[in-house]
C-alpha cells in the first residue's frame, strides 16, 4: 500500500510530461519547389504631358527589359492589362491584376518640373498580398533617365529577389575587328544592356585583359607599348592614364584587392611566374608565391583574407586557394583538363573559371573549398568569366571557330550562376575578355 | 528499522505533500481553471514600423494613413531609407528643397560620353597624358538616390475583388525539362467522396489501394531526378553532381505512416499536394538549402485563409533579405492557391495549419 502510494506522483509526473496538450494545429511539409520566373506587370509611368509620358514609357521599356534579361522575371504582355494607367493612379484594382495572374505590379510616374529636373517615383505592389512592398522617388536631370531606370531596377530585383542588383553598372571589354593575323584591339565600355557604347581607345595599342575597381571608377589593364607589356591605370571619370609600374618581366592578368587600394598579378621572370600585389598608394610590391611552378591570375575573395590562383605546380594547371598573404595554400580543383581565370564571386560562396577538357572549353563554378563542381557553358571557345556585382551573373566570351575564309566571330555572353539564361550580349563589333563594373556610386 | 515504522509518524505530512505535488501536476498538464487556452486564430495587430530619424518632417505626410490600412495588411514591414549621403553642394540643394517631399538630387550623372571614334588618343605611357575625350566631358559622378515615398494615394474606392478561382498555368520549369505530371485531383476528389459516404473508421479500408496508385505515379516520377538535377544545370554530366535523393517520395505525401491517425495525415497530404504547385523558388539565392520558410495559416471552412500567413522566424524575415524574398514566395503560393478543397466537416482539424516549406531536398 506504501509502495503504491510512492509510485503514484511518479506516475502524475509521467502523464503530465507525456501528455499532449492537444494544440489542434495541423503540420504540412511541402517539399519539391518549382523554379518558374516571377510574373511581374510593369506598367507604363504616368506622365501628366506628353513629354513626361514618353519618359515614362522609356523607363518602363529599359525597366522591364532589364527584369527579363535576368531571367528571374516573367513581365507580362502590356495588352493583358485589365486596369488604365489613368485609374492606377489612384490605387491598383488588385482583382484585375490577380486575373492576369500578375504575382507583382509596378506602378510610377515621371514629372517634368518648373526647375526643368526629372522626377522619377514608382511602387512596387504585392498582387496577392494586396499591400505595397516599396515605394521610391528619385529627383535627377532629364537626360539621366536611363540611369534612373537602372536604379528602379534595381531596387525592384533588390526588394523581389533579396539580391543586391546588377543593372545599373557598366561592362567594359576588348572590341575586337580585322582578320586573325591582324587584329585591332580596343578597349570599349558601355552600359549592362548594351547602351551608350563608347570607345576609349583606337587599337593603335595591344590592350588585354581590362579589369574594374571594385570601389572606383577605374580599371586596370594589360597595354603592349613598343611591344611591352606593362599595366596600366586608368580612370574614367578623368580620363588619366599611369603605368602601374615598369617590371622587368612580363605582367599579365592584374586585378584589384576588393578595398581598392592594391593590385594582385603575376610576373614572369626567366619562365617563372609568380603572384605579387602592388599597394597602389605605396607603390611597394610584395611578392606572395615563389616556386617554380607557373602561378598566375590571381584573385581576391570579397573579404581579401584569400586568394584564388592558378598553377601548374601539381603537374597539371589547376585552382588553389591561399591566404591573403600567400600562406596555407592548397589545391581546390581536382578535375580532369585544365583549370584557368579563376574569379572569386562577390557573394562569396561560388568561384567561377574556365576549363579546357579534351579540346572543349567550359565555362564553370565551384564553391571555394573546391565542391560543387558545375559547368555552365561550354564551347569551341569560352574564356574569361567575370562577375555582376551582386554575384549571381557571370559575364564571359565566346568565340567561333574561323569559317572557310578565316574570319572569326567572338561575342560577350551572360548567363546566371545557375546555368540558364545565357544570353548573347549586343555589341557592334567583335567582343572579348569582359569585366563588369561595380554599381556605379 | 522497518521502513513502515518511519513513514506512518509522518502520515500527514505525506499527504499533504502527495495532494500538493498532484494539484501542481494538475495545474500543469489542465491549466488554471479561470483562463481559457485559446491559441488559435488571434490575429495579430497589424503594426506599421518607420524609422523615424530618417525620415523627414515632410516625408511623414508622404507615409500611408494608418486608417487606410486594412487588418488584412499584415506583415508590413520598416520602410527601409537609404542612409544619407551628403556632399555639402547637396546639402545646401536639400535646404531649397525642403518644400519638395522626399529627395535630394540625384546628381547628373554625366558619364564620359561617347567620344567620336576617331578623336580618341591612344595610351602614351610616357606622359600623363589625359584621354582628350574623356576630359572634356567627364563630370565627377556623385549621384545621389534618396528614397522616400511618394504621396499617398487616395484611398482605393472599388473593394477588393472576391479572388477568382485560381487556374495556375501549368509550371514551366526554368530549364526545358519535362513538365511535372499533373498532380492528383481525382484522388482528392475520390477521397473526398469516401469521406462523405463512410464514418471514420471504415474509410482505412479505401486507402489501402492508394499505395498502388501511387505505385503507378511512381514512373512518370521517374523524371523527377532529372528535372531536380538540372535545377543548378551542369552541361558536363560527367562531373559529380549531388543527384535529386530521394525526389520521387519528397513529392509523395508521407501520408503512409503506420499508427498516425489516417484524417490528420491524410489531410497534410491535400494541403501539400494544393500547395505544392503554387510554390515558387529562387534557385539561385545564397545557399538555398538553408531558406526553410516555417508558417502559421488559418482557414475558414471554405477553406479559404482568415487572415494573412504569419512567418515564425521574425527576425530572420526582418535581418536575411534571402529569407525574406523566400518567405514571401511561400506566401505567395498559400495566398495563390487558396481557397483549399478540403473536407469541411474536419475543420476543425484543418484550421489551424503550421506549414514548412523546405527546398532543402532539391539542392
Amino acid at each position: 500500500m506504501r509502495r503504491v502510494r510512492a509510485i503514484f506522483p511518479i506516475a502524475l509526473f509521467l502523464l503530465a510530461v507525456t501528455a499532449n496538450p492537444g494544440r489542434a494545429e495541423l503540420f504540412v511539409d511541402v517539399t519539391g519547389p518549382n523554379f518558374e520566373p516571377l510574373p511581374i506587370a510593369i506598367t507604363d509611368f504616368y506622365g501628366n504631358d506628353e513629354g513626361a509620358a514618353q519618359i515614362g514609357r522609356d523607363i518602363t521599356q529599359v525597366v522591364t527589359a532589364n527584369l527579363e534579361r535576368s531571367g528571374l522575371f516573367k513581365p507580362i504582355d502590356p495588352r493583358a492589362f485589365i486596369q488604365d494607367i489613368g485609374s492606377l493612379r489612384a490605387g491598383p484594382r488588385f482583382g484585375d491584376w490577380r486575373v492576369i495572374n500578375s504575382d507583382a505590379l509596378v506602378s510610377g510616374g515621371v514629372e517634368l518640373q518648373s526647375d526643368g529636373r526629372l522626377r522619377v517615383e514608382f511602387r512596387l505592389w504585392d498582387v496577392l498580398a494586396e499591400q505595397q512592398m516599396t515605394g521610391l522617388a528619385y529627383v535627377s536631370t532629364p537626360a539621366n533617365w536611363r540611369r534612373v531606370a537602372h536604379i528602379v531596377s534595381d531596387a525592384i530585383y533588390k526588394r523581389l529577389t533579396g539580391e543586391e542588383g546588377y543593372f545599373d553598372t557598366r561592362i567594359v571589354y576588348i572590341a575586337e575587328s580585322g582578320p586573325q593575323n591582324r587584329r585591332v584591339k580596343r578597349l570599349a565600355i558601355m552600359d549592362q544592356d548594351g547602351d551608350n557604347h563608347s570607345y576609349l581607345t583606337d587599337g593603335s595599342t595591344l590592350m588585354l585583359t581590362p579589369r574594374f575597381s571594385p570601389t572606383s571608377q577605374e580599371i586596370t589593364y594589360l597595354a603592349y607599348v613598343n611591344d611591352q607589356p606593362r599595366v596600366y591605370l586608368l580612370n574614367l571619370d578623368t580620363g588619366q592614364q599611369e603605368l602601374v609600374g615598369n617590371f622587368p618581366g612580363m605582367t599579365f592578368a592584374p586585378r584589384f584587392s576588393p578595398d581598392g587600394n592594391k593590385i594582385i598579378m603575376s610576373m614572369a621572370e626567366g619562365g617563372n611566374s609568380d603572384i605579387y600585389t602592388m599597394d597602389l598608394r605605396t607603390r611597394q610590391v610584395v611578392r606572395l608565391t615563389n616556386d617554380p611552378g607557373i602561378d598566375t591570375s590571381a584573385s581576391y575573395a570579397p573579404d581579401g583574407r584569400q586568394i584564388v590562383f592558378n598553377s601548374d605546380r601539381g603537374g597539371q594547371q589547376q585552382l588553389y586557394v591561399m591566404n591573403a598573404d600567400g600562406t596555407n595554400v592548397r589545391r581546390i580543383s581536382f578535375g580532369e583538363g585544365l583549370y584557368a581565370t579563376p574569379v572569386w564571386s562577390p557573394r562569396g560562396d561560388l568561384i567561377a573559371f574556365t576549363r579546357i577538357h579534351q579540346g572543349t572549353f567550359y565555362i564553370g563554378v565551384m564553391k571555394p573549398d573546391g565542391s560543387g563542381e558545375r559547368m555552365l557553358s561550354s564551347g569551341f571557345l569560352v574564356e574569361s568569366p567575370t562577375w555582376a556585382p551582386n554575384g549571381r551573373v557571370l559575364s564571359f566570351f565566346r568565340q567561333e571557330p574561323s569559317d572557310s575564309q578565316g574570319r572569326v566571330r567572338s561575342r560577350l555572353y551572360t548567363i546566371d550562376l545557375t546555368g540558364f539564361n545565357e544570353r548573347e550580349v549586343a555589341t557592334p563589333i567583335d567582343a572579348s575578355d569582359p569585366a563588369w563594373s561595380p554599381l556605379i556610386p | 528499522m522497518n521502513p513502515v515504522d518511519t513513514i506512518l509518524p509522518m502520515r500527514t505530512g505525506y499527504l499533504c505533500s502527495f495532494a500538493l505535488h498532484a494539484c501542481v501536476l494538475a495545474v500543469a498538464v489542465y491549466g488554471l481553471p479561470l483562463f481559457s487556452r485559446e491559441y488559435m486564430v488571434q490575429p495579430s495587430i497589424p503594426v506599421d514600423l518607420v524609422m523615424f530619424d530618417d525620415v523627414k518632417e515632410a516625408d511623414l505626410a508622404s507615409l500611408p494613413e494608418i486608417s487606410d490600412l486594412t487588418p488584412q495588411d499584415r506583415l508590413v514591414q520598416a520602410d527601409e531609407i537609404a542612409p544619407q549621403v551628403v556632399r555639402p553642394n547637396d546639402l545646401a540643394e536639400a535646404v531649397e528643397d525642403q518644400e519638395v517631399t522626399e529627395l535630394d538630387s540625384v546628381e547628373q550623372a554625366e558619364r564620359p560620353d561617347t567620344p567620336p571614334p576617331d578623336s580618341a588618343v591612344a595610351p602614351d605611357p610616357s606622359t600623363l597624358t589625359a584621354l582628350d575625350d574623356l576630359a572634356a566631358t567627364a563630370t565627377p559622378l556623385t549621384p545621389e538616390a534618396q528614397e522616400a515615398e511618394a504621396e499617398p494615394l487616395e484611398p482605393v474606392e472599388e473593394p477588393p475583388q472576391p479572388p477568382l478561382p485560381s487556374s495556375r498555368p501549368e509550371t514551366l520549369q526554368l530549364a526545358e525539362a519535362a513538365e511535372p505530371e499533373p498532380e492528383p485531383e481525382p484522388e482528392t476528389q475520390t477521397a473526398q467522396q469516401v469521406a462523405a459516404l463512410a464514418p471514420p473508421m471504415p474509410q482505412r479500408r479505401p486507402e489501402l489501394p492508394q499505395p498502388a496508385d501511387r505505385a503507378d505515379r511512381n514512373e512518370p516520377e521517374s523524371q523527377e531526378p532529372n528535372r531536380l538535377a538540372s535545377i543548378l544545370r551542369n552541361v558536363q554530366e560527367n562531373l559529380q553532381q549531388p543527384q535529386a535523393r530521394a525526389a520521387p517520395s519528397a513529392a509523395q505525401p508521407a501520408a503512409v505512416r503506420q499508427g498516425e491517425a489516417a484524417s490528420s495525415s491524410r489531410l497534410a497530404g491535400q494541403v501539400r499536394r494544393q500547395v505544392q504547385p503554387c510554390w515558387n523558388f529562387d534557385a539561385g539565392a545564397r545557399d538555398p538549402a538553408s531558406l526553410i520558410v516555417e508558417m502559421r495559416v488559418f482557414l475558414n471552412p471554405d477553406g479559404s485563409l482568415s487572415g494573412q500567413p504569419e512567418i515564425l522566424d521574425r527576425s530572420r524575415y526582418l535581418s536575411d533579405p534571402f529569407f525574406r524574398s523566400a518567405a514571401e514566395r511561400a506566401q505567395r503560393a498559400v495566398l495563390d492557391c487558396q481557397p483549399f478543397n478540403l473536407p469541411r466537416e474536419s475543420h476543425s482539424l484543418w484550421s489551424s495549419l503550421l506549414i514548412r516549406f523546405n527546398p532543402a531536398e532539391a539542392f
